[in-house]
Formats: C-alpha cells, structure tokens, sequence
C-alpha cells in the first residue's frame, strides 16, 4: 500500500455554507453578491455603488467607477488602480481602449503588456449590457430584465436574477 | 289736489327707491318691468333691489319672491307652467309695480315622469367604467297646439330617437333614449340641448371589476429550483383598463421563493386584453425556491380574489455542481446544491487510484450536526456549498477518482465519479 487515506471524517464537514454564484452589478449600479444555485438566486446587500463597470471572475476581478478602475482580490478587496477610462476586462487584464494598453494582473502587480483583443471576447448573445459575474457565469442585461447566463460547456442555460430591493441582505 | 299731487310724487319717489338689475348694473324701474321669455317649466329669475328691510309682496300666479336680503335685494322667480302672457303685482314696502313676463310654449322633457327645466342634471347613475348605461326621456307637448323640435344636440349615444325636425301634436310624446358609456374612472358628463335648452346628463363610473382569472405556469407540476412563468388570464376581455396585484406566500423559510419583483407583483390589464402585463411582459418569473412547502398565490383586483395553491414536495438532495481536486496532500470535494427537505443525512465516498481500482472501502459518514447546524442558521432555503476535505497520508497525487452519494430522508442521490485532475 503506498498511500493511506485518512479517517479524521471530522475534518470533512468543518465547511458547508451558502454558496455564491459570485457578484454583479444590478440595475442601480450597485455591486451585490449573487446567492444560490442556478435558477433558485438570491440577490444580496450592495458592497459597492456607483459603480460605471464591473466584472467578476470568481477569484478576482476589476470594477470602475469614479475613482478609477481596481483590481479586485477574490475577497473583494482593492490591490492595484489604473487612472479611469472605457476599459475591457479580462480574468487578468484590462484594456484601456481610449489608449490601446492592456495591463495584466500577475499576482503582484499590474504590467503593461501587448493588447490581445480574442482575450476580451465576451458571449455572442443579445444583451444591452454583458459583464462576467464568475466562473462561466454572465450577467446579461437586455430590455429593462437582468439574467445570468450560464456557459458551462453542454450546460448552457439563462435565468433571470430577480432584481427586487425587498430582499437585499 | 295738492295732497293728490304730494302722494303721487311721494310714490314716484318710492318707485324710484326699486332697482332691477340689467347687465348696465341695477336701475330704477318705472311703472311695469318686463321680466323677459321663457319656456313652461323654466325659471326665469330677476335680481331687485329695494329699501333695507323692505315688505315685498307678488300677487299674480307663475311668480314668486325668494332669496329676500335684509339690504333689499331679492329675486323674482317666474316659474309658468304652460305658454303664455303673464303678469303679476309686486309690492314693496307700499309701492306696487306691474311684472310681465312671457311663456313660449315647447316640448317639456321629462325623466321618470318628472319635468326636468332647463339646466337640470339628467343622472345616469353609478357604473362600472366602460360599461355603457342607457336613460329614456320623454319629449312631451303639454301645449294646445303642434310644437315643432329641430335640433337634438348631445355627447350621449343617441339609440332610439326621434327623426328630426319633429311635428309634435298637442298631447302627444315621443321617447329619446341616450346611452352613455364613461371610459374611465370618476365623474363624466356631457351636454343635452334641445332647441337650445340645455341639460347636463351626468353618470359616476366605479372601478370595473376584474373578470374571472386563472393563473397559469408553464410547468403543471412545480419542483424546487424551477424558474417558471406564470401568465394571469382571464376569462372575458377588460372593458376597461384595470389592473391588480399577484401576492406570493411561502410558509416556509427560504428568500429564494420569490416573484422577479419580490413577494408582490403589480399587474396591469389593458382595455380590451385577456392576459395581465407586468411591466412590459405578460408573464412574470417565479422561483420555486429550495425548500419543501407550500407556494400560495393570490391575485387580487376590484371584484376579484382568485388563489393558486403549488406544494412543493419533498424530494431527494439535488446535485448542481460537484468538484474533486487535489490541494497539497489533501483531496478536497466541493458539492454545491440544494436539500429542499433540509435533512441531508448521510454522505459516502469511495476513492479510486488512476487505474479505477477502489481504495479501501467507501466512507460512510452521518454528519447530523453539521447539517442542522447550517440550516438552522443559513436563512437561504435548502442551498448547501459543502466543501470536504480528506487528508491523505503517501502519495496523493495516485489517488485518481471518488465516486460519491448523498442522502436524505427521501432517497438517495449518486453524485457520480469525480475525475481528479
């Protein structure tokens, strides 16, 4: 036997939790966090406002507002700013594009790099707004109605994301 | 003749002490005044002003003193109720004058066998908006001789009337039947002339009731972790626009349970339509949520509570994600889903090397705790994110698989085998 499994069936259940789908940006340019399973979404409190753009990319991401445009840990948390401006992002990258720069995000910093514009390809779908809110998951906005677009491959599938204030926690 | 001549200029001056008003202002009447024309059954009414305090007397049948002020003004009221010449006395404080007045004779119209004068308010009633309500009068001839109508004016719908101009003959009537149908919410009126005697035909229309509704899914049967559309149709089109609420009620702890706008939806109907709107849309998302219980529905509108009850069934747990990977020297299993009984019990796990080979025998594990501690505290339904972790002593990077199973109380549910990458 060249390795064993432990038994410490203690350790097994230390975390069970509400899942997240991860965050998007509602109708009122707010950021929330996406509770929930596909179809069965529960929109919780704002973390952010005013905010102009946002993407998520369930361990990271990057938000613009006002202020200028963050790189966001997977704990939300702000760990590098480029000056603001239209911007695309990416998992790693944003593209100013009034500039043509790409900054990429090495775990450290960001550094400029080469604009690689198939690395900013978002889903060919009809929308009014599309914006990553996770893993293969897409918050589209189209006529006044926001939806998550699943793109899991041979998964594919849209929901609505109810929007009320109502349930805000 | 000198005491003659004193009384009659005493007279005078008391004649000149009574002022009629004219649309130059109140002036002194002479000897006689002339109130003007009117029709049987309307009153013609004329201001007077005489002496503070004054005795007013009317001898002369048609005629009438009313709204007598302490200052002296008063009014005249000369009311005929057939066509002719007429005259009467009016006396104030001892000073008489002649009042003349004519009466033209024309058709009377009456509603319910009551004469209606000029200016009166022919009622309709209380409707439903959009609903039409109909009133017949009668032109009547109460005169001697034949009276001709020539014109009929009016906002209504005219739906059984005379051919104009009309001959009636003495003694005769004739019906007018007007149709009113007020589209929209309040007070409506609108104008009735007859040869420029003007009435006001008024009706008060209420809130329409809703017609019967349904409400309808497009999934018969409802499970936990649906998305549906429900439409609310009703059974005959809106005469009017109209509108209501749809309420949801969930006895049940879960905020997933829920409309797109909330527990409570606005709906509109539009005039003419058979289906609700909401907002743009003529259907509205609901989630079923992710815990066992029953979903109440209910749509209430004016004249309208109709409830749609789904009870959501207990089922086995349901798996939307699951993930085996390996971090540092442990194998961690990531299952994202949902209990909708909220009583996961048991959980077993079975590793396999590269090749498929079992790895000892499966875990069984039993974690009641953990699983209500976690929903009692959760507050978001049935959904679960467990995240196991398995410490493995050797070489973890051999083990190549787990198959795994969860179970509740109502069955038990294969996750199947996880690929460990």
């Amino acid at each position: 036997m060249k390795y064993l499994l432990s038994l410490l069936t203690f350790a097994l259940f230390a975390q069970i939790e509400t899942p997240r789908i991860g965050f998007w940006r509602d109708a009122q340019s707010r950021v929330r966090p996406l509770h929930g399973v596909a179809g069965n979404f529960i929109p919780g409190a704002p973390v952010r406002e005013d905010v102009v753009a946002f993407a998520w990319y369930g361990d990271g991401g990057w938000l613009r507002s006002a202020n200028g445009i963050e790189r966001l840990d997977a704990s939300g948390a702000t760990v590098a700013r480029l000056p603001d401006g239209e911007a695309r992002f990416s998992a790693n990258s944003a593209w100013l594009t009034n500039l043509n720069i790409a900054y990429r995000w090495d775990g450290r910093a960001l550094k400029n790099e080469p604009v690689d514009s198939a690395e900013f390809a978002v889903p060919d779908v009809e929308a009014d707004r599309i914006e990553p809110i996770g893993q293969d998951w897409w918050h589209v906005r189209l006529r006044g109605r926001s939806y998550a677009l699943r793109t899991t491959p041979g998964r594919e599938a849209r929901f609505e994301i109810p929007e009320a204030d109502d349930e805000a926690r | 003749m000198k005491l003659a001549s004193l009384l009659l200029c005493a007279a005078s001056a008391l004649v000149g002490q009574i002022l009629v008003e004219t649309p130059a202002g109140f002036q002194p009447v002479g000897a006689s005044v002339s109130l003007g024309v009117t029709n049987p059954g309307d009153p013609l009414d004329t201001r007077f002003r005489g002496p503070a305090q004054a005795n007013i007397q009317i001898g002369g049948a048609g005629f009438s003193a009313r709204d007598i002020l302490p200052n002296g003004d008063f009014t005249v009221r000369f009311l005929p109720t057939a066509d002719g010449s007429y005259s009467a006395s009016l006396t104030v404080t001892g000073v008489t004058i002649l009042l003349r007045a004519t009466a033209l004779a024309t058709v009377v119209v009456t509603q319910a066998g009551t004469a209606l004068s000029r200016g009166s308010v022919i009622d309709f009633g209380v409707v439903e908006a959009g609903v039409a309500v109909e009133q017949t009068l009668l032109l009547e001839n109460r005169s001697t001789r034949t009276l001709t109508v020539s014109r009929i004016e009016t906002g209504a719908k005219i739906v059984n009337g005379p051919a104009l101009p009309l001959n009636l003959a003495a003694g005769r009537s004739i019906p007018l039947s007007l149709q009113v149908t007020p589209g929209s919410v309040g007070f409506l009126e609108l104008p009735l002339s007859i040869d420029g005697r003007e009435f006001t035909l008024r009706v008060t229309a209420a809130v329409p009731r809703l017609p019967a509704a349904r409400i309808v899914t497009d999934a018969e049967t409802l499970r936990s972790g649906q998305q549906v559309r429900l439409r609310i149709e009703f059974a005959e089109p809106a005469r009017v626009a109209g509108g209501g609420t749809l309420e949801l009620a969930f006895s049940g702890n879960d905020p997933a349970v829920r409309l797109s706008t909330g527990r409570t939806a606005i709906f509109d109907l539009p005039a003419g339509s058979r289906v609700a709107r909401f907002g743009e849309a003529d259907d509205i998302m609901m989630q079923t949520g992710t815990t066992s219980d029953t979903i109440r529905l209910l749509v209430r509108g004016p004249g309208l509570e109709t409830a749609r009850e789904f009870r959501i069934e207990p089922q086995p747990v349901v798996v939307e994600e699951a993930k085996a990977t390996r971090e540092g020297s442990t194998i961690v299993v990531a299952i994202t889903g949902f209990d909708n009984s909220r009583g996961a019990a048991s959980m077993s796990f079975r590793f396999a090397d590269r090749a498929g080979s079992p790895l000892g025998s499966p875990f069984t594990v039993t974690p009641d705790n953990e699983w209500k501690s976690y929903f009692q505290t959760s507050g978001m339904g049935g959904v679960f994110r467990l995240r196991a972790v398995f410490p493995v002593a050797g070489d973890v990077s051999l083990v190549g698989s787990v198959t795994s199973e969860i179970a509740n109380a109502v069955g038990r549910t294969e996750i199947g085998k996880l690929t460990i990458p």
